[in-house]
């Protein structure tokens, strides 16, 4: 395993630039996730890295060796495809052992190697079958044994586990983070699903546009994002618009004043956002001294409930864990007047636009 | 079930019955007629017999001719079917001014009618005698190469298909797994071809197995091919011969599709 390193990488079809000045670096052992909305160029970064893809400009280091101009095919990259690409014409086994092949491995060494792969995802006994005779998620688990047969320097999926359902998606989430430690892989995921990029990385990257938004753990990024487009994109988001009016106070354009994080950088009459996790509001019976606000949606979700009030004008999502029968919460109606408190740390101000 | 739907599928299955009944009858009236015994075909027969097989194989021209043809397709076929394979991937693969261009020029034989193509031929190996100062006309390269182009069409067609419905990233994936470009095309993108290569190749074969109005032209006296035996004989007799031959060819390229089918299922190529 090996170190990633990203420099300056930037690449344009025609006029259209895909990818602009993207610098990012994975330290050896370490998994980071490359999050955004189709189309903002996650997908195309990593196909260069593994080489399908020329990089305009920029360069590409894969253990301290200059890898920009290494065709696909001497990278010592392991990929696992969203469509998984197994070779139909091949079986299990012989899928899997086809990267060993490709590296002049002798046939005793070679068939050693699979079952302790296929052992690895738990398809030791499905090693004769056909591609097309196993289920999508025994698919997955097969392309995952190939892209780690070969011992690569670097893990590469792209958004592997889209095609499988969601329960299934959750079980393979924890096997591949459990696996991917366990080995201690260098790997890189490109995924859409935030909740995917949050349970499995060590570090996420948020792309828009070509470029990189924000580069951070994934508690970093869902507590303190640093645009409106990262706070919405990384789970659930209220976001008000307004204006800061005095020390840790905000004024919402509908006329709450609402209290907030103190920010130095904001300044007093400068549009800005407010942004405010939906499980971080309390909502309690009226009472004084807090804001009062009126029920005007309540969606049950099982264990969690979605709650939506109206304070002095403006709307404010809640979640918050289904209450107990004596909880003074429940049975809470549309109509209902209760009071919704933070800590202000909680509510940050962001500069308005996306 | 209401009178107007049986009605209705009672019309339908006998559309299906009609369409089968043209398709089948002049095939199986070749058939047939191959084992009437009278040398004027006239219905009911006054006997059965096996006297057209034994003189189709005892006339020198329908073996030969036979053996003749089986020769040129399967010469076709090995030419222009690893011809009309690489176009095919190189039109699907390649970015390059003149794509649409070229993909039609490549089906353009099916468009043109065989006798012209076949006058044109003629004209054009005359010209090429001229300039190259040797035979060209008659020989059996002119002749294989004249059916190469019938096999390029449908070869450039059937491939095309099957490159359409294969996924891209697997080739994609045995690159990362270490094949350079030439393993990628052997290993990965011709076994997912086959489907399509293999109906390539019985297709080309029976084209120019079957090929009356190239061949009439192009090919050289005491050297013809079976389907050019057939019409010369046609010149002067009119008895069943020629369906006992005819049944022969139907029941060779049956046997070739079955053959075919074993190894990749035709129904599912089409």
């Amino acid at each position: 395993m090996s170190s990633l390193k990203i420099e300056h990488l930037a690449k344009s079809f025609g006029t259209t630039e895909v990818l602009q000045d993207i610098n990012l670096g994975i330290a050896e052992g370490e998994m980071v996730a490359l999050l955004g909305p189709s189309g903002c160029g996650k997908s195309t970064t990593l196909r260069i890295v593994a080489g399908f893809e020329t990089a305009t400009s920029g360069r590409i280091e894969l253990g301290g060796t200059d890898i920009t101009a290494t065709p696909a095919h001497r990278r010592n990259t392991g990929m696992v495809f969203q469509s998984y690409a197994l070779f139909p014409h091949m079986s299990v086994a012989d899928n899997v052992g086809f990267g060993l092949e490709m590296r002049k491995i002798g046939r005793s060494d070679r068939e050693a190697k699979v079952r302790q792969a296929l052992d690895m995802v738990q398809l030791g006994h499905l090693a004769d079958r056909m591609p097309a005779q196993l289920s999508g998620g025994q698919q997955q688990r097969v392309a995952l044994a190939r892209a780690l047969a070969v011992n690569p320097d670097l893990l590469l999926l792209d958004e592997p586990l889209s095609n499988l359902d969601a329960k299934l998606r959750g079980e393979v989430q924890h096997e591949i983070r459990a696996l991917q430690q366990r080995l201690g892989l260098t790997t890189l995921i490109v995924t859409h699903d935030q909740e995917e990029a949050l349970t499995m990385s060590d570090k996420m990257v948020v792309m828009q546009g070509g470029r990189i938004r924000q580069v951070g753990a994934p508690r970093e990024l869902y507590d303190a994002p640093d645009s409106v487009f990262v706070a919405s994109f990384v789970g659930n988001c209220n976001l008000i618009e307004g204006k800061r009016e005095g020390e840790g106070m905000f004024r919402s354009t509908s006329g709450a004043l609402l209290p907030c994080a103190r920010s130095e950088a904001a300044d007093a009459d400068e549009s800005r956002v407010l942004a405010l996790r939906p499980e971080r509001v309390r909502l309690s019976p009226p009472q004084q001294g807090a804001a009062s606000a009126q029920v005007v949606g309540v969606t049950y979700l099982g264990a969690q409930s979605e709650i939506r009030v109206d304070l002095q004008g403006t709307r404010i999502l809640v979640t918050m864990p289904t209450p107990q029968a004596r909880d003074p919460m429940a049975g809470l109606a549309e109509g209902d007047m209760v009071s919704a408190d933070w800590a202000p740390e909680d509510a940050r101000l962001l500069p308005a636009g996306a | 079930m209401t009178t107007g739907f049986s009605l209705k599928r009672l019309l339908f299955m006998a559309l299906v019955l009609l369409a089968y009944v043209v398709v089948m009858a002049p095939v199986l009236t070749v058939i047939v007629i191959s084992f009437f015994d009278q040398e004027i075909v006239s219905f009911p027969p006054q006997g059965l017999t096996l006297d057209w097989f034994a003189n189709a194989w005892a006339r020198r021209e329908f073996t030969d001719g036979m053996i003749f043809s089986l020769q040129l397709a399967a010469l076709a076929t090995l030419i222009g079917v690893p011809l009309g394979t690489a176009a095919a991937y190189g039109l699907h693969r390649g970015r390059f001014p003149g794509r649409r261009a070229i993909s039609g020029l490549l089906l353009g034989p099916l468009a043109v009618p065989a006798i012209i193509a076949g006058t044109a031929l003629y004209i054009f190996y005359i010209r090429a005698e001229f300039i190259l100062d040797r035979g060209v006309v008659g020989t059996m390269a002119s002749l294989v190469a004249a059916h190469v182009l019938l096999t390029i069409p449908w070869t450039v067609r059937l491939v095309s298909a099957s490159m359409e419905g294969m996924d891209m990233k697997v080739e994609e994936a045995a690159a990362n797994l270490g094949a350079p470009p030439r393993v990628v095309v052997w290993r990965v993108t011709l076994p997912m071809l086959r489907s399509g290569i293999v109906a390539g190749c019985m297709f080309s074969f029976i084209q120019s197995f079957e090929n009356l109005e190239l061949s009439l032209l192009l090919v050289a006296p005491g050297k013809i091919t079976l389907p050019v035996a057939m019409l010369n004989y046609l010149e002067f007799r009119i008895d069943p011969t020629l369906a006992a031959v005819g049944t022969l060819q139907i029941l060779l390229i049956g046997v070739l599709m079955l053959i075919t089918d074993r190894y990749v299922k035709l129904s599912r190529v089409f």
